[in-house]
């Protein structure tokens, strides 16, 4: 390679380190893992009397939990609505793959609508964080945790 | 300065070849080139730039011999990965950064041509070479404006490792001279021993992700704050996330990881409001996973990150973010020159410089102590226990050579075993044909705090289960979801993979010595290094013996091996190239 070729060739490779960030875009579509919404929907209409197609996605809802459980019988979860304490009754949340989908059921009685806890993943499936406010809207965010088995770092 | 290096004699590298190397490393100035030519040594004495020095090296899994590693054939990702840093290997690699097939860089950066380049370059690596590297960079760029970090899978996975429970290497850190480092594999020695060897350390263990499990506080300082260069940098420490879900649990008893975002956030934040002029990441979280976390943190300045063992020779810019990855046994140590200005990094120079030992003189002080430490082990770490007649490698998502021999090993001893699991980690050696197999090579496969191998019961339908869960891990579009390990290997077992299948559907067309896999029958299995026993039932008459001493049996029974790569699975979504 003579010297001006590698000028352009290495003129290349440094401009083509630069990285579009289409990644989360790419992601967004398909559902989650371990998705069982047959399963959850028991747990739904028990508790609440209600169906999935019922409940509203919302960005009102924050729900954090680990991608990758460390262990799926102790997985820590919080849930915090960012409305007004006055207008949340109640934070419910459900996982779509246990046995009994609901994990628990918090009725607030005007504190902060904010509630963070540890539950039971039994395996890889979504873990949903139900808001329900005082005039009957149920607010949802969904969180798929992956509880392996393997392990074979 | 100059001095210190040396060209050996007898390392059969042209003059072309080397314009080559130099032509890949940046050197382009006609001055610079004659002198270069001259002293091929000179492509580490690098002009100064900027105001400060960061050192990075990481991942040595405890390989303090020189030795040969071959970057993985294959890295096979879901479609919405592919192409990019974290995935990029062989020829692709090449092209991406602009290497020419045949350099040091090629042979150092990819797998291409990797057994005829070893021939030509030697071995990598090596305490003695690491380290003269390491003191070298830092006296050529200002001890008062240099930090060396490590980041972490440093302390354990060698022969000398095992002996010693770390010792060794935390004494080579020590006379190497560290400043800061993150742990993963290290837990594996038990906490308790971690703890003893970190007070020893004279390097300050940094991790904002190693938690108390109860309460969730930090167990050692998140981050630490550095005057350097007339600027101040604040540097946060990231432990591997899921040390509790690939290792047995009671080796970090106690404590909690995790990726944590919204606390690295936090103290991302609290050094901004301290007025820091740029936060730097030293992670091991690995290439992929930074990327994706890149993206969402805001106010990180530059990553360095390891675990993955992927190498970057030119660093990656995500949004404003800065990632440079450092490699791993031992092949590079990477220098990254920041430009600073008030608040943030102005300009950056990065070079990931190859531990070409012919072209590194070692360090005497580091020789004589590395002599020393291995001296009462010799006589078991270098008994020879077969020759290999063709390459012996570990790195690639699905298969190896060196997988394949520990299945015939088991195999061999176990012969109502129907399928053998191998693991997918990525770390281990290289062992050229016509080489020794030796206790120590084995060990750097092998060297495991855990190293029982376990024979047990497992239905059919269990061990599909595992294996698509171990693929969901390695090969989830999601960084987020991934563990960071390849896939585990099997033997007597063939499948079709689908990388880019939804999960539960990537492996298909499973059978077993032939025969399709019977989801109600139940199979008889090995496995080693990982909990997958622990799905089964054990086969009680089997006491667990240590995997290096299983194959070590058989290399001694066989004397000879002869492994070319032939993958028990077929990949039906992307091209999987064979080495050699």
């Amino acid at each position: 390679m003579d010297r001006r070729k590698f000028l352009k060739a290495s003129a290349g490779a440094v401009a083509g380190a630069v990285l579009a960030s289409q990644l989360t875009s790419a992601l967004a579509q398909g559902g989650l893992e371990g998705e069982d919404i047959a399963n959850l929907e028991k747990g739904l209409q028990q508790t609440l009397g209600k169906s999935f197609k019922d409940l509203t996605p919302s960005q009102q809802v924050k729900l954090v939990a680990p991608t990758i459980a460390e262990s799926g019988a102790n997985v820590p979860v919080e849930i915090e609505a960012s409305l007004p304490a006055d207008q949340v009754k109640a934070i419910h949340c459900f996982c779509d793959k246990n046995a009994n989908p609901l994990l628990f059921s918090v009725v607030l009685n005007g504190v902060l609508p904010y509630y963070a806890t540890r539950v039971r993943v039994a395996e890889s499936a979504p873990v949903r964080a139900v808001v329900e406010t005082k005039d009957g809207k149920f607010l949802l965010a969904s969180q798929a945790v992956r509880v392996t088995v393997g392990g074979c770092g | 300065m100059y001095g210190i290096y040396a060209w050996r004699k007898g390392v059969s590298v042209t003059r072309r070849e080397l314009v080559q190397l130099l032509l890949a490393l940046g050197v382009t100035s006609p001055r610079a080139f004659a002198q270069v030519l001259e002293r091929p040594e000179a492509l580490y004495d690098l002009p100064p730039f900027g105001h400060i020095t960061l050192l990075f090296h990481t991942d040595l899994h405890a390989q303090l011999r020189p030795h040969y590693f071959m970057e993985p054939p294959n890295l096979l990702a879901a479609r919405a990965l592919e192409g990019r840093p974290g995935y990029l290997t062989g020829e692709a690699f090449l092209r991406y950064y602009g290497i020419r097939r045949g350099s040091l860089e090629a042979y150092t950066f990819s797998s291409v041509d990797f057994a005829a380049l070893a021939q030509r370059f030697g071995p990598m690596g090596g305490g003695a070479y690491i380290g003269a590297l390491i003191k070298q960079q830092r006296a050529q760029a200002g001890p008062e404006r240099t930090l060396v970090l490590d980041g972490g899978d440093t302390w354990t996975n060698s022969g000398i490792s095992l002996r010693t429970r770390g010792q060794v290497v935390v004494d080579w850190m020590n006379r190497v001279g560290f400043d800061h480092m993150v742990f993963h594999w290290e837990y594996t020695l038990g906490r308790a021993r971690v703890e003893e060897l970190v007070k020893e350390l004279k390097a300050q263990i940094i991790s904002f992700n190693i938690v108390d499990d109860l309460f969730g506080d930090p167990v050692y300082p998140p981050y630490a704050i550095h005057q350097k260069g007339g600027y101040t940098l604040g540097i946060i420490g990231s432990t591997f996330p899921y040390v509790k879900v690939s290792h047995p649990e009671e080796f970090s008893e106690g404590l909690s990881f995790g990726v944590r975002e919204n606390e690295l956030q936090k103290y991302v934040d609290e050094l901004r409001a301290k007025g820091v002029d740029a936060v730097i990441l030293l992670s091991h979280n690995g290439v992929p996973l930074d990327l994706a976390l890149a993206e969402r943190i805001k106010g990180i300045d530059l990553i360095l990150t390891g675990h993955t063992h992927d190498f970057t020779p030119n660093p990656i810019r995500v949004g404003q973010t800065w990632l440079v990855a450092g490699g791993s046994a031992g092949k590079a140590v990477v220098r990254v020159d920041l430009q600073m200005k008030k608040g943030g990094i102005a300009d950056l120079r990065a070079r990931t410089l190859p531990v070409a030992t012919h072209l590194i003189k070692p360090d005497a002080e580091l020789e004589a102590f590395l002599r020393e430490a291995y001296a009462p082990h010799l006589d078991y770490l270098d008994q020879v226990l077969a020759t290999t007649e063709t390459l012996l490698y570990k790195r690639d998502s699905v298969y190896s050579t060196f997988d394949e021999l520990a299945g015939r090993a088991v195999q061999a001893l176990y012969p109502e075993v129907d399928v053998a699991f191998s693991t997918g980690t990525r770390w281990g050696t290289t062992i050229l044909p016509g080489q020794a197999i030796t206790m120590d090579r084995l060990l750097a496969f092998t060297g495991y705090t855990y190293p029982e191998l376990y024979i047990f019961r497992l239905k059919g339908e269990r061990l599909l289960a595992v294996l698509e869960d171990v693929a969901a891990n390695t090969f989830n579009p999601d960084p987020f979801y991934q563990q960071g390990g390849d896939m585990s290997r099997v033997y007597g077992l063939t499948y079709d993979l689908a990388v880019n299948a939804p999960t539960g559907q990537r492996i298909r067309n499973v059978a077993i010595k032939g025969r399709r896999l019977d989801p109600n029958r139940e199979y008889t299995l090995a496995s080693f290094g990982g909990r997958l026993q622990r799905s089964g039932t054990l086969v009680e008459k089997h006491t667990p013996r240590p995997i290096y001493d299983v194959i070590a049996e058989y290399l001694r029974q066989v004397k000879t091996v002869n492994i070319p790569p032939r993958p028990g699975m077929r990949v039906l979504d992307q091209r999987y190239v064979l080495p050699g």
